[in-house]
This record gives structure tokens, sequence and C-alpha cells, in this order.
């Protein structure tokens, strides 16, 4: 509930630019040119109805954006709380915040003591700056009196997943045969659709809870984010189903949407998709309260919040100013769509909405040599072809900097130069003195560290190499914060100990001790177990885990080696004095008590400040996702731990069986990513992927694996669920001969490469082995190949075995 | 490396003084609380607050005492699923003394005062200030976040009966006073809602939050409030209710200072916890010049007995001695 007022103005356009020029160089920046893109992109013109800037990477589409909003408030009076800005991460509206507040304040005071103007205060502190669904959750609470009743909570990833594995079988209808199949057995069942959204390293998929569980959540997103702004209203079918069929696959896609949607209501929830779709629904009795909306990272739109942008535009006096780069468009695997970006002018001319667009193709960030060779890039790939017009040019000033360098050799080569590289230029240290210490990243397609019996992980190696030389590294996306060793693994295999503790028994071939637990499916080892088997098949992946941490170090089942024995004796006394209470008492310790308890032992607290203290961090974050679902049942998981022991065996309720089943099916097939943590990452040498890499800069990058074989699966969901019949097969792997489905997934490869290749300010190495394969992940970029292959190249100064080709600007 | 430091007054600010050991765990390293007992009730009176207000606005009628213990009733579960408890009382004895305290029979006049006087309610602040690099481990820039409960402006006189007075002022350290306060029609005031008595030991705390609010409040509204003000909702004793703050441009200065300062502090302590998270010890900040063991308050014991961090918190196993149940790992009977 805010009051609007609106302030007098008493600055014209004239006078707020000779300031806004006085601010940019307080702030160590050039003046705006005369007539520059720059000056028409922050210029509010009456005759605004929507602006749409196509801003090349380092073109400072911040700053403008910035000084477009200050424009509004200086020039045109608008009030602050009438105006919306959204961002694509709180990181970037954070930054986006203290800027324009930093830049409000000098121009204040600029304009006051140095121009003696009366200006008033514009109040930036009252601007709405966020993410978009932050934005939604918030004015949702505003102004709608029924969400803010009910106390509505937006969920976050984990739990979601946590949420639909405990309830996809009883509410979005699952069954198990022979039971007639029910909508999410039609819709596993349809090959044609799941072929679409199983990941391209999967055979058999989904086989397990959690592969379903990701199914399940990204099929209703598509659905919800993609088919329902752009069918739903036409009836047009889902485009699979006009292919392929089933008849019947788009309504079974609708109901499976509804009953979660009615699910999230009954809790009083939202998740990230559905809170789009519910502010969709109610953004009519706002629309009046906001004169300007302005969108950052446009190019990663996908089909609902494109409905959104442009349902401002039904007010006559909303304007829409919209920031992005076609070429920079990454995100279409988590469905966004090009073509937003690319459809706003279409959608202005059908619609009789004024549009006008700015280019801001100056790139102030990075040095010749990157400028011109992220230039030639595009010119070798289909971007050259379906980019929208621009020329992206170096900043006058910009330096010559190093040449582009193409490093080849064997990876492990590779690795022990680029880590020599790093250390000659300081980076990965914390800074000492005055000087600063240099920013590098390594970015790759994938910066996975799993290894498996097959497969060495080259990312790892890298790591490794770099650590060795004494460099902090930081790689939050590693895919291993569950692996065995890891705390996250720890913790849950000790709750799987308290609850299902693996002994031996003697029933293997001639007596022989072999081990044994209650929720094992093999019937002659559950019932020699220590608990009572669970009365329903559960996933006993937590057992591995325990049985890992036991073994851990040489020690066995029975006898923990001696680090950990005094925790898992710790678990075993808890187990006892459980089932030991006096009469007439119960417990009280719960499944959270159990793990604080756990956490003070010395194996987690002396962890100091490294990974594993996140990965504890991590634990009890997923122990929340995982509980919480179950706190408005009778199963809740805040009830205290409820042990009996009769003849000789631990009788543990239901919902822990659920617990353990479930949460273990999670850490078996999430593959977890680390916390990303501010504080870990400063100094560091970053290992991060092209699309962590989006909105960043460093002054050396080191980009792998640029190559990949294009994914047909994102293409052709945006277009099938869209509702346009694209033939594709999807027996042995997705193909179709639909050239704009091709090219679609084509450039969305070349979209990634451009990002990373967009990246440093100072120097740029593009790394390759072809040993390791020409396709498939780590291939070299075709067009990147083709830049490099008149180039004569020469061995590297730290090791011969590393040829270097180099790319000099004309 | 980002050069900025974000604030949240209430999560961070006050977080840290009330025990930096715990702040750090949850706010530096990402711990999820096991148990967040003493919210509930807090966050029952916020959220009463701003439907009753929300109601009154959007149809210029008050809410019934019945309409908002339903609401208070619905507002609990979505609590409740969320992991928030009450400390130790059960659902409908936390309802009931929310709802007798504002509404005793009918509504009270000090809520009826808040609610028809509101101008802006959750009233979100911020403010950016530029920091020296040397003193702030290298961060330039502080982003203070803050939210107001309410900006009220007085539709008729209101006197107070209790008002602060300042013992230190160059520490901001003050007591609750006998001299009474009038408000007069008109009068720009922020409050903010405490669900504590009025005799909390974290009263000075509570002031120079509000005082600097109402810094920040300048910024955005180009003017001090006339007062702040300090609701404890859930004080039995009427006149100790409400808690009238003078403001001046000098005071709100010195406060938003001494808050600058707490962030040079909480900087100091998040990079000796980057060094070693083992260095930091638990208890108040403002009781560090007391021996171990003498640092816990009574009411920050209250946070420590359901910390997921005492079994092996020096100051509160010493504090309690390290055979009490409260720290014992194997006792079943205490959560």
């Amino acid at each position: 509930m805010n009051s609007v007022l609106r302030v007098q103005s008493a600055i014209g356009p004239e006078a707020f630019f000779e300031i806004l020029d006085d601010v940019l160089v307080s702030f160590g920046r050039e003046k705006l040119e005369e007539g520059s893109a720059q000056k028409r992109a922050i210029e509010v013109l009456p005759s605004d109805h929507v602006l749409q800037i196509l801003a090349g990477p380092g073109s400072g589409k911040t700053e403008v954006l910035i000084w477009r909003v200050l424009y509004e408030l200086f020039v045109k009076s608008t009030p602050a709380t009438r105006l919306l800005v959204t961002t694509f991460t709180n990181r970037a509206a954070t930054e986006l915040q203290v800027r324009v507040v930093e830049r409000c304040d000098e121009f204040l005071r600029i304009g006051r003591e140095e121009k003696a103007l009366t200006i008033a205060d514009p109040q930036v502190h009252n601007l709405r700056v966020g993410t978009l669904h932050s934005l939604c959750d918030q004015l949702l609470a505003e102004y709608d009196l029924a969400y803010m009743e009910a106390g509505t909570q937006v969920i976050d990833e984990a739990e979601t997943s946590v949420r639909i594995a405990r309830t996809y079988r009883y509410n979005l209808g699952y069954s198990t045969p022979p039971e007639p199949p029910k909508v999410l057995n039609r819709l596993e069942q349809c090959d044609a659709l799941v072929a679409l959204f199983r990941p391209p390293w999967e055979d058999d998929w989904p086989t397990r809870l959690m592969q379903r569980v990701t199914l399940i959540t990204e099929l209703m997103a598509q659905h919800t984010e993609t088919w329902i702004p752009r069918c739903q209203s036409s009836g047009t079918k889902n485009g699979i189903e006009l292919v392929h069929g089933p008849q019947g696959l788009t309504e079974d896609l609708s109901k499976l949407q509804s009953r979660w949607e009615q699910y999230l209501d009954e809790n009083s929830i939202l998740d990230f998709a559905t809170i789009q779709k519910r502010f969709l629904s109610r953004q009519s009795s706002l629309i009046e309260a906001f004169e300007h909306v302005l969108v950052d990272e446009f190019q990663d739109t996908n089909p609902i919040q494109f409905a959104i942008h442009t349902e401002w535009l039904k007010s006559q006096s909303t304007k829409l100013t919209v920031v992005g780069d076609d070429d920079q468009a990454i995100y279409r695997f988590r469905g966004s769509d090009i073509e937003c970006f690319q459809g706003l002018e279409p959608h202005c001319h059908s619609n009789s909405v004024p549009y006008r667009r700015e280019t801001l193709a100056t790139n102030y960030r990075s040095s010749r040599n990157v400028v011109s060779f992220s230039e030639a890039f595009k010119q070798q790939t289909l971007l050259s072809k379906i980019s929208m017009p621009k020329t992206i040019v170096p900043g006058a000033k910009a330096a010559s900097g190093k040449p582009v360098r193409l490093l080849t050799g064997a990876w492990e080569d590779l690795c022990k130069v680029v880590a020599e590289e790093l250390d000659a230029i300081g980076a990965g240290r914390p800074q000492v003195a005055e000087l600063p210490v240099p920013s590098a990243a390594v970015l790759a397609f994938s910066t996975s560290e799993m290894e498996y019996r097959t497969r060495k992980s080259p990312i790892l190696a890298l790591h490794r190499a770099i650590k060795d030389k004494g460099m902090r590294v930081y790689n939050p996306r590693n895919k291993t914060a569950g692996n065995n060793e890891s705390p996250v693994s720890m913790l849950l295999g000790l709750v799987s100990y308290l609850i299902d503790p693996v002994s031996l028994a003697p029933i293997g071939k001639n007596g022989r001790r072999i081990e044994v637990w209650a929720s094992t499916q093999d019937a002659a080892k559950k019932t020699h177990a220590r608990s009572e088997p669970p009365a329903f098949p559960i996933n006993d992946r937590h057992a591995a885990l325990q049985k890992s941490f036991i073994k851990a170090n040489g020690g066995a089942i029975g006898s923990p080696s001696a680090d950990r024995a005094e925790v898992v004796h710790f678990v075993d006394e808890i187990r006892t004095n459980l089932t030991q209470l006096p009469a007439n008492t119960k417990a009280r310790l719960t499944l959270a008590g159990f793990v604080a308890r756990l956490l003070a032992f010395p194996l987690f607290r002396h962890s100091g400040f490294t990974l594993s203290l996140f990965r504890q961090a991590l634990f009890t974050q997923l122990l929340e996702a995982n509980i919480a679902p179950t706190r408005r049942s009778m199963e809740s998981l805040d009830q205290p731990l409820e042990v009996s022991k009769t003849a000789g065996k631990f009788r543990w309720p239901k919902r822990f069986w659920n617990f353990l089943g479930i949460f273990g099916g999670y850490l078996q097939n999430s593959h977890l990513d680390d916390l990303e943590v501010e504080a870990f990452e400063e100094d560091a040498v970053l290992m991060i992927t092209f699309h962590q890499a989006k909105g960043l800069e460093f002054d050396h990058v080191y980009a792998a694996w640029t190559g990949r074989d294009p994914d047909l699966g994102p293409a052709l969901r945006t277009r099938l669920f869209s509702g346009v019949p694209v033939a594709y097969s999807f027996v042995g792997g997705l193909e179709t001969s639909d050239s704009q489905t091709v090219n679609l997934s084509v450039a969305d490869r070349e979209r990634e490469v451009y990002v990373a290749i967009t990246r440093p300010r100072a120097s740029l190495t593009i790394l390759h082995d072809p040993s390791l394969g020409e396709n498939g992940y780590f291939a070299l970029n075709p067009g990147i190949g083709e830049i490099f292959s008149t180039i004569k190249g020469k061995p590297h100064p730290y090791s011969a075995a590393v040829q270097v080709k180099e790319y000099h600007h004309a | 490396m980002r050069d900025v430091i974000e604030v949240s007054y209430t999560g961070d600010l006050l977080g840290h003084r009330r025990c930096p050991r715990a702040w750090c765990y949850e706010r530096q390293a990402g711990f999820y609380p096991y148990e967040q007992v003493q919210a509930m009730e807090g966050r029952l009176i916020h959220h009463a607050m701003e439907w009753l207000t929300r109601v009154y606005s959007e149809t210029g009628q008050h809410a019934t005492r019945e309409a908002l213990k339903q609401q208070l009733m619905t507002y609990f579960k979505v609590l409740w699923a969320r992991g928030i408890r009450t400390t130790f009382e059960g659902k409908d004895a936390t309802i009931d003394r929310v709802l007798k305290n504002l509404y005793p029979s009918s509504m009270h006049s000090t809520v009826r005062a808040a609610i028809e006087g509101a101008q802006h309610s959750e009233y979100e602040l911020r403010a950016v200030k530029k920091l020296i690099p040397a003193q702030f481990g290298g961060k330039e820039r502080l982003l203070l976040t803050g939210v107001l409960d309410v900006v009220i402006q007085q539709r008729q006189p209101l006197e107070y009966a209790r008002s602060w007075v300042w013992t230190d002022h160059p520490k901001l350290n003050g007591e609750r006073s006998h001299i009474p306060v009038a408000a007069v029609t008109g009068d720009v005031e922020i409050w903010d809602y405490k669900g504590t008595k009025a005799n909390t030991k974290y009263i000075a705390d509570y002031v120079r939050q509000l005082l600097t609010y109402a810094a920040l409040y300048r910024d955005k509204a180009q003017e001090l409030p006339k007062r702040c003000v300090l609701f404890f909702v859930n004080e039995a004793e009427e006149e100790e209710r409400l808690l009238a703050i003078q403001v001046n441009d000098q005071i709100v200065e010195s406060a938003l200072n001494w808050t600058i300062e707490q962030v040079k502090t909480m900087r100091k302590t998040a990079l000796a916890f980057q060094n070693s998270p083992l260095l930091i010890e638990g208890g108040g900040v403002e009781e560090r010049h007391q021996p171990v063991g003498a640092r816990v308050t009574e009411e920050l014991k209250q946070q420590c007995t359901a910390c997921g961090l005492r079994f092996d918190c020096v100051e509160y196993c010493t504090h309690l001695g390290s055979d009490h149940r409260d720290v014992s790992r194997t006792d079943v009977g205490k959560n």
C-alpha cells in the first residue's frame, strides 16, 4: 500500500544529458557521444510505447537501462513506484539497485551543487527491481488480497522435486500395473513425448523415481510456459499429438498441470513456473499501477513471460523497454525461446503498438582481438544468417590486446599449460597489497567432475592441475556434491544407519556372513535385517551411502575405522535410547535434531571454510526440502523419532522409510551441484559453464569443448509445445528433416559459444584435445576450427606438446 | 569479486548482534536453522496487523474479531508448514494471545490508531552507502535493507505514556521513561511491531533500528517522521505498550553511523569465519567483555535452547554446564 506522488520536475532533456555526462566521468566512464545509440536509447520519447534495445556484449546495456530509468524520474517526473525493472538473477537486481542509487545521488549532487539547479529527489528507493518471479510474488502479495490471505509462499526447485516425488502417485495420477493406466502412465508411455525430454546421454529413461520426477517437472514447466500462452486460448493441440498422437495427449498434459496447481493451492505454495501463470491471470488488475516496465536479458524470455511483458501494453500509458541480444539467447533448455525476442516487433505491428529499436554495437569490455574474433565467429556460423542486424565494434580506446589463441594438444598437456599460465599471471590467489588480482575463468559447456569407470572427467583433471599450483579453484556446478565422500551422502548414510542399519548375517553360501538390511528387495536379506522391513518397496540407495560411510578408510560393517567409530557409536546410542525410554516418557528428538547433533562432531564441524562446510549446509537445505512437504500431513517428519523394538527388531513408522527412499533416490539421480557461495569464489579461478558465464566478465578466459553436437530436444520441445506439427523420429535418438528446427538447435550451440568468447576483457584462449573425439562434447566448434584453419601453429613455450595458433585482428 | 555488502537489518545486523556464531553458519555458510521457535508469534502479529490494515484500506471497515481469528488460523497453518513453531504453547493458546492483545473485547485503541492512520504498510527501505574498502574487507558499497511495519499519519491526538531518554548519547544507549509524549493530528510516525514485552533486553537495539529506519525513511520521503514508535503487542500493561522515540537529524545520523559500525564488525566476523569457522564464538556481541559462560542473557537463552549449534557451543555449554541435558547429544527426551 503506497501512495503515489508525482514530483515536480525541474529539469529538461538537455540539462539531464549534461549532468549525466558529468556523472559518467565521475565514475570513470566516457561521456556519451552526441547522437549516439546510447543517448537515443536513454531518452524516453513522447511517442515511445515499446523500445527494444539490441545490445551486443560489453555495450553497457545495464548503464543504459539505469539512465533510462533516471530519465523517467528526472525528466518525465514519473514516480519511482510506477516503474518496474526485471532482471535475470537476484545478483543482477542487487547490482542494478546499487548502481541506480549511486548514479542518482551523484546526479543530484552535481545538479544541485555544481549546476545550481533545483532538482527534486526522485526517491529511487521506491523503484521495484527484482527477478520476474520475485516481482510476481511481491505484486501478488500487494495487489491480490486472496494471495496475501492465503499466505502463499514460493518454493524452490528442490522442494518442488520432493513434493512431486511424494505426491505424483496420488495427487497427479499414476498407477502400478495391473491397475489401469492413469494420466502419468499414459504420458510416460508416450515415447514420442518422453524422447524429447530424455537427456542425450541416457538410453533408458526414466526408470528411477527421481528421473520420473524430472520428467514430470519439465513436462509441466514446458506446458505451462509454452503451450498455455501460445495454444490454450485457440485450442491448438500440442504438436506431438498432431504428429504422433496419441489422441488426448494435450488433454492429459492439461490435466496433469491442473492437478498440480490444485495441489499447490491446497498447500498455499507456488513453484517457479506456476507463479507466472498465476500472475498473468491477475495482471489486469494492476496494469494501471505502472507507467514503465523495463526488462533486462529479454532474449531469454519464455512464452509465458513474453505474455506477461506484452500484457502491460494493454494500457495505453504503459511503456515497455526490453534489452537483450539475440546472439546471447542460451536458455532454450529451460523453456526460453528466441522467437519471443525476435517476435516483439511483429507483435507490436500486428497490435498497432508503436515500436522503436536501438542498437548498441560498441563493445567497451573486450580488446580489439577479442571483438574481432567473436565477429569472425559469427560470420563463420549460422548466426551470420539468422542474427538481427548488428556489427559489433570495439570501443575507440580499446587496446589490441593479446591475440586470441587456439591451444591444441593432449588434455593432460593442456591442463599443465593452463595451470602454468594462470600461475604466471597471478590468478587464483588472495590480493596482496594494492595490486588487484586478475580475474580468470575456465568456461566449458559442462563442468561436471563426475567420474565413471569408463569415463574420466577432463574438467576434474584441469581443476587438480590448477589447484596443485597452489591456486584456489571454484567449480560450483561440479555435479559431485552428492558423491560418496561428500558430507551430503555421509549424513544421509548416518540417518540410514539409524533407521536401517546394515549388518552381517550368515546366510551366504556355506554360512558366509553377508550384508543384510531391511529395505533391500532381497527377501532373504531383509528377513535377517536388524530393522523390520518397510511395508512397501523403497529405493535403497541410502543403504549404499551408509555402507560407503562405514567402510571408508579401511572400516567394515560392524567395525568402522577409528575416525568414524565415534559418530557410528553415537548413532547406536541414540537408537538404543529411543527404544529404552522410561515408562510414560516420549522421545522429543526429531530427524532435524538428530542431524544437528551429527554436525557437532569434529568429523563435520572441523572441516574449515571448505567445500565440505557448504555441503553440510546443502544437506540441511535438502533435509528441509524433504521435511516441508510432510508438515501438513499425519506423516510429518517434524514429529519425534519413534522406534520400538519387538522380537529383536527395530520397528520404524512408514514416514521414515518414505524419507529414506525419496532422499536416497534424490541423491542417486540429481548429480547435485554445490551451493554458490560468493565468499568462496572470491579470488578463485572460476570453472563455470557457458550458461553461468552469462552477464559476467573476466580478464582472462579459457574456453573448452565448444563443438558439442547440436541437441534437437529443446528445439523440438519449443516448436511442438507451440502447436507446430514438426515431423520427427525418436527411435535410436531424435531426428528431423525440418530445417527450421535443425537450425534452432545449431544456433543454440553457436550462441553458447558466442557468450563464452565474449566474456574476456584481455585474453581469450580456446582449448582443444582432438583425441577426446571430434564429435560429442569435446569437439572443436566448426566455426572456430575454420577461423584457425589457415593460421600456422607453433609450439607452446611451456610445452612443445601443445600447439599454439594465434589470431590477430586485421 | 563483488564489492557490495548486502545487509538486512533484522536478518543480518540484529542476528549478528544476538549471536555471531549462529549468524555465520546460517547467513555465511547457508545452514538451514533446524527449529525456528521464536518466530511464530511475531509473524502472526505482523501478518494480523498487515491484514487488518489491508481490509480497512480496501473496505473502509474494520475486520471482526472472528474474521481475524479465521485469518490467523489460516496463516498459522502456513507458518507451521514452513517450519515455524510456537515456543512452548499450542496453536489455540498462541492465537488466543495474539487476538487478546489486538482485540481484548473490541479492537484495541492502539491497534485502531495504527490501522486507521496507516499511510504505508510493509514499507521497504533501502540505502546504498559508500564504504572505505580497507575498513570493510575490500568491500566498497553497502546495500542496507529493512522493512518498516507501518507509516502512520495520526488521525487524532494520541498520548504516549512512555518515551525514550538517552543515558549515553555517543553510544546510543538509553532507557524507557515515564515522560509522556503527545502526538497531534497529522503527525507522521513510523511504527515497528514487536512480539516481545516492553522490558526486553534488546530494547536499545530496537530503538537504534527504528532510528536507522527513520534515516532511511528520510531518504525516501525527503523528511523525517515526527517520531518513532515501538509497539510491544505482547505487553499486558497498557501504559507500557507504546514507546515514543523523539527524532531529529542528529540522532538519526548517529544511529545510521552506529549501524555502519556494526556492519564493519559483521564484516570482520565474516572474514574471521572464512579464516576458520571454529574461531567464531557464541553469545551476544554486547556481552563479549564477559567471561566465557556469562555471555548468554536470559533472552538469548530462549534462542540458544532451540539452536542446532548448541551441542558444541563453548559459550552455551559453559553457561549451562556440559552435563546439562540441553547440550547432551544423547538425550532423546529433548530435541
